[in-house]
Formats: structure tokens, sequence, C-alpha cells
């Protein structure tokens, strides 16, 4: 593989995975946006505000974990493919 | 495409284009990261980087001649934007055939700052006369859509500092260059602006999606060419280089420029210009229409290229 390809190659691959964490970082942010107007409407019945709250919080916690094995599987991915692409032979030169 | 025609030029493929898309999208950013996918400005040959010293240019060009043409292709565009589709042509090679005129076509990253594209161009055009084996006697610049502004910039960067290139222009042709600016980044700028004001997350989403677009493309809503000294994103207009002829191609996309989708659209991203009354004389660019003539099909068309021609012939 030539020093061009390669360099392009190792571009797309870390592209690829700041999109990835930007998409991520930015669905996180929009559903738990989301998710929080019927639980700050819940809460402000008495009786049942201590269950939500503990259902808030182990929803959050839930899709926390999701949102971070994503993006810990998504640089794991990224790394591999780095570490194949550094391991890629050289073009021989021409004779 | 055959390359027994002289003025046939072999396309850069799909993944080349690709990536010109790329950097027109988010280049700046790409820049920033230091990666390997932004285009360092650079004269191609065929596809490839071309080394700006004597030999370099010898061996890539068959004949040196005196006229010197360059070509600055517009945003998310590479090289392959001057190809007509029929023949593999472009204007470079045509003006090599039918006036004398040597070719050179730049490559560079649209999504930076016109002024930081212009600074680059200004040092590639200074490299280009230093190192060309015989004097540059005419010197003709031809801008698609931001590469005029690319090329304004260039000659503001020069101006300064007394370029050696700058003397030597003697044409500069803009085609479909949004020198008072661009519609649809006006409109995406407002959408982005209205989408972030939303109380709605999905809406303010897709606000700061639209946000991240490059630079470049964001220096195209006014038309801006040069930052000011600050380097804040602020731009400020400046003046055609008095020494050149300048020439507004414009297009319409219909054949009758009166027609008020012509009036509104103009060539379906760049309006057609209105000539105002204080504008300086001695450098006020022509202006030209071309009806029929949508914004992409401006940097490959036989008129526009006649016009082009006639201009370079006559002087």
């Amino acid at each position: 593989m030539d020093d061009i390809t390669r360099r392009k190659l190792r571009g797309l691959n870390d592209l690829v995975i700041d999109a990835v964490h930007a998409a991520v970082d930015e669905t996180e942010k929009v559903h738990n946006e989301i998710a929080r107007y019927p639980y700050a409407v819940l809460k402000r019945i008495t009786p049942i505000a201590m269950p939500v709250r503990m259902i808030e919080f182990v929803q959050a916690s839930i899709t926390g974990l999701v949102y971070r094995t994503i993006r810990v599987g998504a640089t794991a991915a990224s790394t591999a493919a780095a570490v194949t692409l550094a391991a890629l032979p050289d073009d021989k030169p021409k004779p | 495409m055959t390359r027994s025609d002289p003025t046939a030029v072999p396309s850069t493929g799909w993944s080349e284009r690709g990536i010109s898309i790329l950097n027109g999208v988010v280049g700046d950013y790409l820049d920033r990261r230091g990666n390997g996918l932004a285009i360092p400005m650079s004269f191609v040959q065929d596809g490839a980087p071309l080394a700006v010293n004597a030999h370099a240019l010898q061996v890539a060009q068959p004949v040196l001649t005196g006229k010197v043409v360059v070509l600055v292709h517009g945003w998310c565009c590479n090289e392959d934007v001057w190809r007509f589709p029929d023949d593999g042509a472009t204007y470079a090679a045509k003006l090599r055939r039918d006036a004398g005129y040597t070719p050179f076509a730049v490559r560079y990253n649209t999504g930076m700052p016109v002024a930081e594209s212009g600074a680059a161009l200004d040092q590639h055009l200074t490299a280009l006369v230093n190192a060309y084996p015989r004097p540059i006697e005419a010197l003709v610049l031809v801008g698609h859509s931001m590469g005029g502004l690319v090329i304004r910039s260039a000659c503001a960067h020069g101006a300064p500092v007394g370029a050696s290139w700058l003397p030597r222009v003697r044409h500069a042709f803009y085609l479909g260059t949004p020198h008072d600016g661009a519609d649809l980044e006006r409109f995406a700028q407002g959408a982005t602006v209205a989408l972030a004001a939303t109380r709605n997350p999905v809406a303010r989403l897709f606000g700061r999606v639209l946000g991240v677009r490059s630079a470049g493309v964001k220096d195209l809503r006014e038309g801006g060419t040069s930052s000011t000294a600050s380097g804040a994103e602020a731009l400020v207009a400046v003046p055609w280089l008095a020494t050149a002829k300048h020439h507004r191609l414009v297009g319409t996309l219909t054949d009758n420029p009166r027609h008020p989708v012509s009036k509104a659209l103009g060539d379906g991203l760049v309006r057609v210009p209105v000539v105002s009354a204080d504008t300086d004389a001695m450098a006020a660019p022509e202006v030209t229409v071309f009806p029929g003539v949508h914004h992409l099909q401006l940097a490959r068309d036989p008129a526009v290229y006649a016009a082009i021609l006639a201009a370079c012939s006559a002087a």
C-alpha cells in the first residue's frame, strides 16, 4: 500500500470514529432531554415521587451504560483498524 | 476519452470527488485534526500533485509558453468540474490549443476559510512564477464559484507585499462567483439559528448538525474574501485588482434572464448581479449573462469558453 492511500484510509478511520462519538454524544443528550419531561411531571405527584426517582436513576444508569458501551466498542474497532492499516506492507519499489 | 485529444484531461475518479465533497463540508475540521483526508492546496496534473520546480514543470507540460492560465475550482469540487462531459476537455487545455496558454489547475480544501485559501493561492502563484523556466508575460486566472473569491482573496494578500505574480495578471474570470453572497448559505444560516432557538430537542439537534458545516461554506454567505486583522470571522470586501480586467460570467436557470425564476434563483445558486453605480469604474468587472446555463455548467460550457477565449485573444 502506498503512503497516500494509507494516509487517506487512516484519515477515514479517524473521521468515522469522530463521527460515531459525536453522534452518540448528541443522541444521548437528546435522549436524556426527552426522558426528563415525563419524570419531571411524575415527580410532582408526592405519593409516587420516590419510586419515580428510583426508576429514573435505574433508567439513566442503563442508558448511560449502553451509550458508553457503544463508545468503547467503536473505539476498539477503530483502534483495531488503525493497527491493521499500520501492519499492511508497503508497496515494493518498482525495479 | 482518448489521450490523443490534446485537450482531454483524465477524470480523478469517485473517491477523489468524494474526498473533495467531504473537504467542502467539514474541511476546516479535518485540517484542525490533522486528518489525512484534508486536501493541501497544490497544482495538480493528471490527478496527482505537481511539484513546483523548473524540472517538474518541464516534465509535466509539453510546451511552456509565456502565457499561463490557472483554474481554481469551487466549493466541494476538484479539477474534475472543468471537464466537458462529452470529450473530457477543459477550458485550460482548450486555451493551450487555441491561444497558446500553458494550463495549471489548483486543488484545495474548500472547507477552509476563503481568506486562508487565498493566502495559500498567493504563495502557490508566487512559487509558480519563481520556478517557471521563462518569464511569464500574461497570467489569466479562472475561478468557478468559491474559486473566484479565492482569487480575489489571493490578490488582496499579494498586493501589500508586491507579489511577483500580480503585475502579470491580465484577466480574471469569475464564473458564477457569489461576490454578493449566496442565498442558499443565508438560508442554511437562518435555519441553523431558527432550529437552535426552538424548545424541541430533536429540532435543536438538527440545528447543531447544520451548524457543523465548514468555515468555507459559511464565508459564501456574504461573499467575503478577506479576514479582518484580528483574524475574527468578520469579513470585509476587498477591492478589485486595478491592473487586471475582471469578467463576471453568470448563468440563469431559464433561457430568458428576465424570467421570474432566473431573477429569483440566478444559476440555481448565485443570482445575476445588479451593477451598482458606485462601483469603482476603473476595475469594475464586466458582467456577461449566459441564459440557460446553470451553476456547475458554467465551468464547462462552450459559450462560456468562447467568451473567455475572445477576452484572452483581444489583449
